[in-house]
This record gives structure tokens, sequence and C-alpha cells, in this order.
């Protein structure tokens, strides 16, 4: 059964590239309005895929945009396995600096690049297809189930609402979470607090001729408040910021230190001409074990071309902080707006809101289940070499939601590499890559249905 | 003669006003390209209106330039002497436009007051130039020859009229210019400035990773341009209002004690200003009146920062690259070129190992300082007196008229620098504003000073 499946894939590469490029062709940008309906028709056209190769497949609505869930329970008695994806992007912006715009995707020298191509429309496609092959080859040895939501990347209620209110009937016995990195199965990911900090100062706008040596100047302002925040040496400035830091084992140190990745490699995928951070750590701590802060954007004043010599009244700065255990958002985002508060000069005010429901824990994820072994064999079978145990930089909010809410073993990893540019203009994805994880997810099957 | 004048800027209030609408709608905002025929439209209608009223009207495209430079003159009174007038036609932009309370380029009439974009920077203060000289044609012709240099670049700092100024100097020979682009220092309380700030206006670029990156897989080894700039900026100036760039004082000549106490007694004290501002506090350097922190300190704001995401909701991007809009406000005798040379090794050396910095000059200006001894300023005094009922006090300007250092230079005139605006007007802001009493007795005061030069010879 299994030698069908794996043949079908190998003969029907071109096929499901066709189908992979018709996905990605989809602008399903959850965070614009303007690409609400492209959102929906994304999601309408997973059901239409799922229902087509034969599975039970419907919209989970909620005040969002709605979660595919789809299943198949030809196997009374076989554990259950939930595949979980998102079918939302992110914004496509700088534009211009795209090779090939990022609906329109293109195939060069063996990637595929668009918008979405590892983020995640590559990785679930790669599991979209596998399922496809198992059915045409009498269907999988094990009972499947999808929910691939469209609220990933902007952090949107209607899946983790669907399972906090039906975990009991979404129980499973395993998880994959495929929104990972080839060949890494995590054991951990950082979480989230994203927030904006605004200060104020002028009600209204001023000329700095007029005004300019005594009036306060939000913009001034908020760049001492961004420097206290993050220092050179990237040590985070907000009180008590590091209190609950829990340190990695011991044992995770020392498989990290195989971990293949060395500063020449990061700079050679960033084009950045150093790296920076904390200095005292190693790059798979700083990446992964230590928590940090990036400003992301700066709103306000004038930005246009040439010149204006405006005092703003405000200025807004995006800022997130990755965090690890067992820090708590809600204590950071406390000790956040005090310290903000303190740091204001004394004509402006300073208000910090929280985006995204107040943020996302940093997580350990067990590792010690016999999913992760089959996970494993699925890799050397299909890419021919065992994963790294590792942990992610970035956050997976489902994860956490999946651990509170339900019962099953979760193993996070996927198909797409950090030299993807996820999150990036000219984002991509390698088609042996793709193709290789479609025969990975068979071999998935396969392996979880042995245990 | 000048009572039949005024007489006909008395009746010609409606007519007056109807005119300044007129130039308001056109939106000439000389920073947007795509305004660029809008800005040349309000240029051509300068130069019409000019040409109706009986003068000679030449529009000179500068090579290298932007926007046209408007010149007209009349030579009709041999042996008297010539009075320049200086304004200019381009605007700064409007936004943010959603707090303007009409649009900007609607004109429109509210408690005596005209709100639109250029109402009082610079379009109602040049028109009151032109309308009293339309009144004096009518009226038989100016007591004194007259030109009127008008340009498109002010708010943009362009190089078309210092150029035009410089190369056609021995025909643009003129006893007295005066530069009416500023504002009363209070209600009631004419000026006529001694002194103006310079401007260094810049864009610090900072450049980290070649593309944008994902701030869970590369945040904590990756450089970010943002945060990095934060550290520029927040170096530039301390909380204190102290600029740290290496040697940017050293060339900051104090006012005079007896200036600073005229200073002191201007409407400028701290609750004032906080009343004007709508802040709680006012910031810069402690140790100096706020009146001298804008009139003989220099100063460093920035505009604006551009780079990242800035859309509503969260993108967790570390950007490639980021740029700041920073300025600096310069006093006698600091030299724009050599802040600049200063400013470029400083910030190169404020930045962190992953970010690349780079200074772009976007225009500057030396400070000015003007003398108040000449046979003008006696006549420009009686010329308010007899317009608006008030004496003149002499006080300095915290903005900058780049364009005056090279009159100065170029043509040596006599000069007036002064301005018909309120202190709430809203230069540069959403819902500016001119004062149609202003206005009205502006294009008086212009009558006047026409007369009383022409008197003083």
């Amino acid at each position: 059964m299994i030698e069908k499946a794996l043949a079908l894939a190998r003969a029907g590469r071109a096929q499901a590239e066709k189908d992979f490029i018709e996905e990605l062709s989809i602008p399903s940008v959850s965070s614009l309005s303007e690409h609400r309906a492209d959102c929906r028709r994304n999601a309408q056209w997973l059901v239409e895929r799922f229902l087509r190769m034969g599975m039970g497949a419907h919209l989970v609505e909620g005040d969002g945009y709605p979660t595919v869930e789809a299943q198949w329970m030809g196997r009374p008695g076989a554990p259950l396995f939930t595949i979980y994806g998102h079918y939302d992007v992110q914004p496509s912006d700088p534009l211009e600096e795209w090779k090939s715009p990022p609906f329109l995707p293109d195939v060069r020298e063996g990637f595929i690049y668009a918008r979405g191509a590892s983020d995640n429309k590559g990785q679930h496609m790669a599991c979209l297809k596998a399922m496809e092959h198992w059915m045409a080859a009498g269907g999988p040895p094990l009972n499947i189930r999808f929910l691939i939501e469209g609220e990933e990347e902007g952090g949107g209620p209607v899946l983790p609402g669907l399972l906090a209110r039906e975990g009991d009937r979404l129980k499973s016995d395993y998880t994959f979470i495929a929104d990972g990195t080839l060949l890494q199965l995590l054991t951990g990911l950082r979480g989230v607090l994203y927030t904006e900090i605004e200060v104020t100062g002028p009600a209204k706008d001023l000329h700095s001729g007029g005004f300019g040596g005594f009036s306060p100047n939000p913009f001034n302002t908020l760049a001492h408040i961004l420097s206290a925040l993050k220092a050179r040496d990237g040590k985070i400035g907000i009180p008590h910021f590091y209190d609950a830091v829990l340190p990695p084992s011991a044992e995770e140190l020392g498989s990290w230190k195989e971990f293949p990745i060395t500063e020449e490699m990061i700079l050679r995928m960033t084009g950045a001409p150093a790296l920076e951070g904390e200095l005292d750590y190693s790059l798979p701590e700083r990446g992964w074990a230590r928590p940090t802060l990036d400003v992301h954007g700066i709103m306000g004043g004038f930005t246009g071309e040439g010149t204006k010599t405006v005092i703003p009244a405000r200025a807004t700065a995006k800022v997130s902080m990755r965090l690890v255990p067992d820090q708590d958002p809600q204590t950071i985002l406390a000790n956040l707006r005090d310290f903000v508060a303190e740091l204001a000069t004394p004509g402006t005010r300073t208000k910090v809101t929280a985006l995204g429901e107040g943020g996302g824990r940093g997580l350990l994820i067990d590792s010690s289940h016999a999913g992760i072994g089959a996970a494993s064999r699925a890799f050397e079978k299909s890419f021919g070499r065992p994963p790294f145990l590792v942990r992610a930089g970035y956050s997976i909010p489902v994860v956490a939601d999946f651990a509170k809410h339900v019962d099953t073993r979760l193993f996070v990893t996927g198909f797409g590499t950090e030299e993807d540019g996820a999150h990036s203009p000219n984002e991509r994805l390698g088609l042996e890559n793709f193709h290789l994880g479609t025969e990975m997810v068979i071999h998935l099957m396969q392996e979880l249905s042995e245990i | 003669m000048v009572e039949d004048s005024l007489q006909r800027a008395r009746d010609g209030r409606p007519q007056a006003e109807t005119d300044l609408i007129e130039f308001l709608a056109i939106p000439s905002v000389s920073s947007l390209p795509r305004h660029n025929p809008d800005t040349r439209r309000a240029g051509e209608w300068v130069a019409e209106r000019l040409r109706r009223i009986g003068m000679q009207v030449e529009i000179h495209d500068i090579e290298g330039g932007w926007h046209p430079v408007v010149a007209a003159a009349w030579m009709g009174r041999p042996g008297k002497p010539t009075l320049t007038i200086y304004g200019h036609y381009d605007v700064q932009p409007v936004d943010p436009i959603d707090e303007w309370i009409s649009p900007p380029f609607e004109p429109t009439v509210r408690d005596g007051n005209v709100y639109a974009r250029g109402a009082c920077d610079n379009k109602g203060q040049i028109l009151a130039g032109i309308k009293a000289a339309e009144h004096a044609f009518a009226a038989g012709g100016p007591p004194l020859n007259l030109r009127f240099l008008i340009e498109g670049e002010e708010e943009v700092t362009g190089p078309s009229l210092p150029k035009f100024v410089r190369e056609n100097a021995a025909r643009l020979a003129t006893d007295y210019l005066i530069i009416a682009d500023g504002e009363f220092t209070g209600p009631g309380l004419p000026n006529l400035l001694t002194g103006l700030r310079g401007l260094l206006y810049t864009e610090l670029h900072a450049e980290g990773a070649a593309a944008d990156l994902h701030s869970g897989i590369f945040g904590g080894v990756a450089p970010n341009p943002l945060n990095t700039l934060a550290h520029v900026i927040s170096a530039l100036k301390g909380r204190d209002g102290k600029v740290t760039i290496p040697g940017f004082y050293e060339d900051v000549q104090p006012p005079a004690p007896e200036e600073v106490a005229t200073w002191l007694k201007m409407p400028k004290d701290e609750t004032t200003l906080n009343a004007a501002m709508a802040t709680r506090a006012i910031e810069g350097e402690a140790e100096f009146s706020p009146v001298e922190r804008l009139w003989a300190r220099p100063t460093l704001d920035v505009h604006g920062i551009v780079g990242g995401f800035v859309e509503a909701g969260k993108k967790t991007v570390i950007p490639a690259r980021a740029k700041a809009k920073v300025s600096m406000r310069l006093v006698p005798n600091q030299e724009p070129a050599k802040i600049l040379a200063s400013l470029r090794t400083y910030v190169a050396a404020l930045s962190t190992p992953g970010v690349t910095m780079s200074v772009t000059d976007l225009g500057q200006a030396r400070p000015v300082l003007s003398g108040v001894d000449h046979a003008g300023v006696a006549a420009a005094i009686r010329a308010f007196e007899k317009s608006f009922g008030a004496t003149p006090v002499f006080v300095r300007e915290g903005g900058s008229v780049p364009v005056a250092l090279d009159f100065q230079e170029a043509l040596g005139p006599k000069m007036l620098l002064t301005g018909f605006g309120l202190p709430d007007d809203a230069l540069h802001s959403p819902n500016e504003k001119m004062s149609l009493e202003q206005y009205h007795l502006g294009i008086e005061m212009m009558l006047h000073l026409m007369e009383e030069l022409a008197n003083a010879g």
C-alpha cells in the first residue's frame, strides 16, 4: 500500500507543483482587510481539495477567518493523526524588492518563489498531497484529521476558540504541527509579546522653526525609550525581564553544540555585515533560549520624499519581544508599561498597547513520546537523515492551544529552511524539499500506524 | 496719493478675500512631485496678477531647480529708492490630512479667519504685498520703484532663487528688501526681526541585513536598523536638550545681554508656551530661557522615521533598512557644512557592528543677523503704527528664511524681516489659518511702508 502511495507521489510531481502554484496564487494576506475575500477563497479552495479526495470537510466559522476541518475515519481502532497548517500569509511589502510578483509563483533553479511558499502553503500542501496519494492507494493506514486555519499570521481567535470549545471532540493520538523547519524536530518555541509604544507631546504638529528648542518632540523621546529598552550589547533593560528565564538543560545545550550553524552561515543567509546580540551566549542559545526585543516600524511624522520641518504631535513604535520559558507576558507587559512611563521626558506621555490578546508564552514540548521516533524514521526514509532535536526562535501560538486544550502528543517540524525567507521578499521553497516532504508524510502515516 | 490707495484697500476688502481664496485653492506643495504642475500654476497665478497691475514680469526656470522664480519690476520713479518684496508661492505638505477640519485646499472662512494650507505661510502675506501694489498702481502708481521676487522652493530649500539672485545681482539692485514670512509676537504686537536661525536638514540611513528578516528566526542574532537608529538618535540629543555632535556649539555666538533683556519681556514664558502647545512641560536646555532656546540656541529634531512595518496590526519583521529625517536649527555663527561633516563622522561612530550608517544632506541654510539701525527700520515702525496702531518689537525668529542670506550677500539691501501672521496660525500644521483682519491691515501696512520709504529716500 505504502509503495503505491509513494509511487503515486513520484509519478505525480508535475501535478503536485501545479496544485501548489494554484494555492500560492491566492493572496491570502490575513492582516490586510482588502484581502478578506482572498482568504475566504483560499479556505474554500482547501475544502474543495479535501472533498475531492474523499474526505469529509467543512469550514469552522468564528469571529474572523474560518478554519478548514477535514477528516477521514476509515480505520476504526487505528490511531487518529491530526495535521495542522495555516492558509494565511504575511503581507508582501516591501513589494519593490521581489524579483517576481509575490502572488505570481515563479520557478527558478529548483525553487518556487511566492509569498507563503514556505510559510505555510508548501508545508500543508505536502501533507495534503500525501493524503491524496494514500486515498488513491486505498486509504491511509490510520485515521486522519486536518485543521488548517486562516489566522496564524495575525493571531486570530477562530482556531484557538475551536480547540478550547471542542478539545474533547478533537482529542487525537498524535498532532503534527506542520509549520516548522526541515529536519528539525522542536523541543521548544519562543513566545511573543507584540506591543505598540505611543508617545504624545504637543496637541498638534508644530513647526520646528517656531517651537524647536523648547517643544517636546515625541520622536526624540521615543528614541530615548527604544534605546533604553535594548542596549547595544543586546541586553534588555526592562526591570526583572530575565527573572523567570529558565536556562536550557545541560543535555539540550550538549546536543545544540552539534547543530550545524555558524556565524558565517547566518551572515551569508542574511547578508548582514555583522551579527549582533548577546555575545556571551552561543548562536543556538541566542536564537532559541534567550528572549529578545525588536523594533518593527515607527509611525507618525513626515515620511514622504524631501523635507518637512514638523515636530509631530505623536510617534508610535511597533516593538515585539520574543519570550522564553518561564517568562510571563502579562508580568513583562506590566513592567514594560512602568519602565516606558519612567523613560518619558517631562513634556511627553506614553501609552503601551499589547496587540493580539496580550502575547503568548514560550513553550517546552515533550519529546519523549513514540511519535518523535516515528517522525525521525519518516525523515530518514524520505530525506535520508534523522532530524535534529532543537528549539525554534519563533512562536507558533497554536502549539500552546493544542497543549492546553487537546489531549494529544505533539511534534513540530516542516520542510522549509531558514534560507527560504519566510516573512521576507522573495520567499521560496525548494521543490525537491516539497516533493520529499510529501513522501515524508506518507512514511509518517505508515510509521504512526505501526506504533 | 496714499489716502487714495488706502481707501481702495478698504473698499476692496471683499475682492481681496476672493483673490486670496483663489490663490489658496492651488495645492502648490513643492516637496511632492505629484504637485509639480500645481506648484507651477501657483507661480503663473502670481505672475499673471503682477502683470495685470502693470508690472514687467518674467518667469525664470533655473537649471538644477524644481520650481520657477517669478521676478517683477516697475521702475517708474527715477531718483526714488527701490523696494523689493519677497515671498514664496509654495506650501508645506498637508499630512496628517485627517486632522483638518476643512480640506486644506478648499479655503474656508470661520470666525474671521481663512483656513487653508499656505494661508499664513506664505500666500496671505505675499498677496498683502501684491494687493498693496495693485491699489498703489490704481491710485496713480507706487511712490517708489518696486520689485517682486517670488519663489516656489522655500519649503524645500531649493536652489533656484539663490542662484537667480547671485547670477543677476547687478540688475536686481535694490535699496530695501522686505521679507514678510513671519508672524506677530502676540496679538496686536508686530515685530521686526534682527536674526533668523539657519537649518541643516538630513536623512540618517541605517542599513542592516540584505533583506527583511523574520524576528522569530533571526531575533537575537540579526542587526536591527531601527533599534540602531534609536541608539543613534538618542545619543544625538540628550534628555537635557544638549546636542552631542562634536564641535556643535563651538561657533555659537551668544546674543548681547540687552537683546536678551528685551526678549524676556515677550510673551514666551513657560506657561504661555505650554498653553500654545497643550503640553504639560516644555523641554530643552533648562539653563536658558525659553525665548533664548528658540531664537539664540541651536537644536535638533526628528521629523519622521521611514522603514519596517507601519500598517495596522502585527508583522514581526526585522527591516533591512530604515532612515530618519533629522534637522538642526542653527544660530550665528554655526556653519551648516562644518556641522554636516562632524555629524557624518559621529553618526558612523554611533552605529552598531551590523548596521552601516550614512547621512544625506537634504538642504542647508546659514543663520542670519540683520541690522536694525537703518532708515528702512524707522519707516517700517511708522508703517506698523499707522496701520496696526502698534509699535513693533525687535526680536529674532526660530525659523529659517534661507534666501535672506543670499539677498544679504548678493544684493546688500537694507533688510526688513517681519510678518502679518499670528502665533496661533498653525504654520506647517493641520488647520493653518490667516486672520482676515491681519491680512487687510497687512495690505495697508505695505501701502504705508511704500510711502514712508519713498519719503525716507
